[in-house]
């Protein structure tokens, strides 16, 4: 009898750490799809270099790793709030008066596909760099890359070229004096 | 102590016990063993570390030097994005180890049978066995709108207070997933290298390009696109604003997604 309460308690157990959940989430996808209004107006090809150096006192040999990386980031006009507020006209007059909100970056697009190994040497009896090591690598990467985007001036250039796009589009439709802020 | 048969008293050497009756003397074998244990239980965990574990000095987090971000090229560009798909992708890739073999049928004959010849060679068949596991969760988004860079002056007519427009039609911007999308979930084996993991993530982009087209995110870009630029339009004091999409020649979705030259 006990050796049964045994068995049954083992059995349970195990069906609790069976990897049945696991895959079960595995399977579910999650997708959706929403609507938005930006306009993008630059876009900054970014090249990095990715470069690690791993040695280790206690360990013989050492690991260097160097990749070629680079990133494309967008920034331009978040329009979705765009309404009658922004916009002061005289038809007669042919003038327009336009305040569109701050420039900002909209995407950031760093391809797994176009980071390259440039160099790579592994010596003494250290053990190659793992796949999740070289992930870890790129993702400080892109957050180095990231935390730059203010000093590279892309959002002064994406108010740049926002202001000549909406002064193209002002002329078309008819206005010849036309005034562009940004608040 | 006293011998019963020499009555000759005999001197044992013992050791002295200390005040709490700890023999130094009996224990100092353990002492030596228990030290060599120590020592080499810190050298397996703390300098060979074979299981990983995330403990002291042995598994610091390898970190990048400080390179510079160099801005190559800088692109004037209207994309209106109307669009944006986001999924959550389950990538996996198994690896088989194959081996050939030969498949005989019996003979129909007792005698050859006997002989050791009972069997001929019909053909060979592969059989193949697991051998490695990866599956990686990626987090990825794709950007669909109208490319305004397209528009022309020809595109612009104004008739009393009705403006009608012609926009170019809805195209796939961007198909991003970046490095810290990706999870590494389970991995079962090293057969895997820098390449072979960006062909999985291409793929993942692949189909989460398939999954997005199914969604419809071209025609939801092209209605979302005229709904707004029509209420834009209309805040320049225009009445009414006639929108009509452009048809122009579809975009090769392969170099969207960055899969030029590439066999999958």
């Amino acid at each position: 009898m006990k050796k049964l309460v045994i068995l049954i308690c083992g059995l349970a157990l195990m069906s609790m750490f069976s990897c049945k959940p696991e895959e079960d989430s595995l399977n579910k996808r999650i997708m959706g799809l929403e609507t938005m209004a930006e306009l993008g107006t630059v876009e900054y090809t970014v090249t990095k270099i990715i470069k690690a150096n791993d040695p280790k006192w206690y360990k013989n040999g050492e690991r260097k790793i160097i990749f070629n990386s680079v990133a494309y980031i967008k920034a331009g006009i978040d329009m979705q709030e765009f309404s009658m507020n922004n916009v002061t006209f005289n038809k007669e007059e042919k003038t327009v008066s336009v305040v569109l909100p701050r420039a900002k970056v909209l995407s950031f697009n760093m391809p797994p596909e176009k980071i390259h190994v440039a160099f790579s040497e592994i010596s003494g009896a250290r053990k190659e760099f793992t796949i999740e090591e070289t992930n870890d690598l790129k993702i400080q990467a892109e957050n180095a890359i990231r935390e730059d985007i203010p000093n590279m001036g892309i959002l002064q250039d994406a108010e740049n070229n926002a202001k000549g796009f909406f002064k193209v589009l002002l002329t078309q439709l008819g206005f010849e004096v036309i005034t562009i802020k940004f608040e | 102590m006293e011998n019963k048969t020499t009555g000759k008293k005999t001197v044992q050497k013992e050791a002295k016990p200390n005040k709490d009756g700890f023999n130094l003397f009996k224990t100092r074998p353990l002492f030596l063993i228990a030290t060599a244990v120590l020592v080499f239980a810190f050298v397996f965990i703390f300098l060979i570390n074979p299981f990983h574990f995330n403990i002291g000095f042995a598994n610091r987090k390898l970190e990048i030097e400080k390179t510079t971000n160099l801005v190559k090229e800088i692109k004037k560009i209207a994309e209106f994005t109307t669009a944006c798909f986001y999924e959550e992708l389950v990538i996996e890739d198994t690896k088989y180890k194959y081996k050939e073999r030969k498949v005989y049928k019996k003979s129909d004959n007792w005698y050859k049978r006997q002989l050791g010849l009972g069997k001929t060679e019909v053909g060979t068949q592969i059989d193949s066995t697991e051998i490695g596991k990866i599956v990686l969760i990626a987090k990825g988004k794709i950007r669909a709108g109208l490319n305004f860079s397209k528009l022309t002056e020809d595109d612009f007519k104004i008739q009393n207070d009705t403006l009608y427009a012609t926009l170019p039609e809805a195209e796939i911007f961007d198909i991003i997933i970046n490095p810290s999308d990706i999870e590494f979930f389970h991995r079962d084996g090293n057969y895997w290298d820098e390449e072979s993991i960006s062909e999985l993530v291409s793929r993942g982009k692949i189909t989460m390009y398939d999954h997005a087209m199914s969604e419809n995110i071209l025609e939801k870009a092209n209605k979302y696109g005229i709904e707004k630029m029509s209420n834009i339009f209309k805040t320049f004091g225009f009445k009414e604003a006639i929108i009509t999409i452009k048809e122009t020649t579809a975009t090769d979705n392969a170099s969207i997604i960055g899969l030029e030259n590439k066999s999958l």
